[in-house]
């Protein structure tokens, strides 16, 4: 049964309020291209908007608008698979070398930047749990949110770190 | 002296990047939300109708063609090509059909939402059969119907393009499945 406008009004802004910047943020990790990128987030906002008409707290909002956000862009990388190379998952990232591992973090953006390069390499799945785990989102509610179980979010989880550390190793910290 | 790095610190200073970026502030009003919304259920409505539309625009081409046609072999031909259209049109909406609801991806976890993803993909290419074959009847009668009025040379060469295009098709569909397959037993396996 849909719920009033006003309801989904409601649920929409506070939602928007609430998850408006990690929305940003997971749209940009999907698309490297700013229209495209645009796109998507808007393909989102609306795939939200439709669903919230259907929202019956069965799970928590968070997880609502996680598995909408990742379903959409996931619905998004099948669609242009042709025009995108091969995905690779966390493990056989960890094995390939990358020109600027242990590199020091110079700067900000140029970090940031490398870290979406690193998530688009990355299959859907572990692409989800990597954007997930750097929003800070427990391990329970990942799975909750993906369908994995609480084991494989963090073996997953732990491969992701590992990924991390070893390509931003900050030297500045390294020696004394 | 060498501090031993602990592997949280780089990874806690990119969570805290990664957290603290300024947003873009390309919002969309709600109301620009509710319209690419409604756009969106328009458009797939319309595509429904336009697609019913050329189904039935086809049907009575093919139907005037049978009416002036006086080789019996190209009027059942005709015939058969309307059924498969007719099959293939039923093939479409059962398809579309089957499209997610509008709170579909939130009640889907992820994994189960992309396995679903690529069985749809797979089996769309899986079985390219299913929607080529219906059409080498209608088709394959038509062509012979007037073969004898071509050279054998053209003949030949119309049955070998038929062949090559159906059986290219075919092929790059399975190609595509064996891959799809490939993808979606890694992630039954992962």
């Amino acid at each position: 049964m849909p719920r009033p406008v006003s309801d989904q009004l409601r649920l929409y802004a506070e939602v928007a309020a609430e998850f408006g910047g990690a929305l940003e943020r997971l749209a940009r990790a999907y698309e490297a291209d700013s229209d495209r990128c645009r796109d998507l987030l808007q393909e989102i906002h609306v795939a939200l908007w439709r669903s919230l008409a259907r929202f019956d707290g069965r799970c928590s909002m968070r997880t609502w608008v996680y598995r909408v956000a990742h379903n959409v862009a996931t619905s998004l990388v099948i669609r242009a698979r042709e025009r995108t190379l091969t995905f690779v998952d966390a493990v056989t990232l960890e094995s390939i070398a990358d020109a600027s591992d242990g590199e020091a973090m110079l700067d900000r953006e140029r970090t940031l930047d490398r870290v979406y390069a690193l998530i688009r390499q990355l299959r859907p799945i572990d692409r989800q749990i990597m954007l997930l785990y750097l929003e800070d989102v427990d391990a329970p509610t990942i799975a909750e949110v993906t369908g994995l179980t609480a084991g494989n979010v963090a073996t997953k989880i732990h491969r992701i770190k590992q990924v991390l550390a070893r390509r931003f190793h900050d030297k500045g910290t390294d020696h004394e | 002296m060498t501090k031993a790095l602990t592997m949280s610190e780089p990874v806690v200073n990119i969570q805290r990047m990664w957290n603290e970026q300024p947003r873009e502030e390309q919002k969309m009003s709600i109301d620009e939300i509710r319209e690419r919304a409604q756009r969106f259920e328009q458009r797939t409505r319309r595509w429904n109708v336009i697609t019913a539309l050329l189904v039935v625009v086809i049907v009575a081409v093919e139907l005037r063609q049978i009416s002036v046609e006086p080789e019996l072999l190209e009027r059942v031909g005709d015939s058969l090509t309307i059924a498969a259209f007719v099959y293939l049109a039923y093939w479409y909406r059962r398809h579309a059909l089957g499209q997610t609801a509008p709170a579909g991806p939130a009640m889907t976890q992820s994994i189960v939402f992309y396995r679903e993803q690529l069985a749809r993909q797979r089996d769309l290419s899986d079985h390219p059969w299913g929607y080529l074959l219906p059409f080498v009847p209608g088709v394959g009668l038509s062509l012979f119907g007037r073969a004898l009025d071509r050279s054998p040379v053209q003949n030949a060469a119309i049955a070998v393009f038929a062949v090559v295009l159906f059986i290219g098709t075919a092929w790059w569909h399975k190609r595509s499945a064996r891959r799809l397959q490939r993808e979606i037993d890694e992630l039954d396996v992962g």
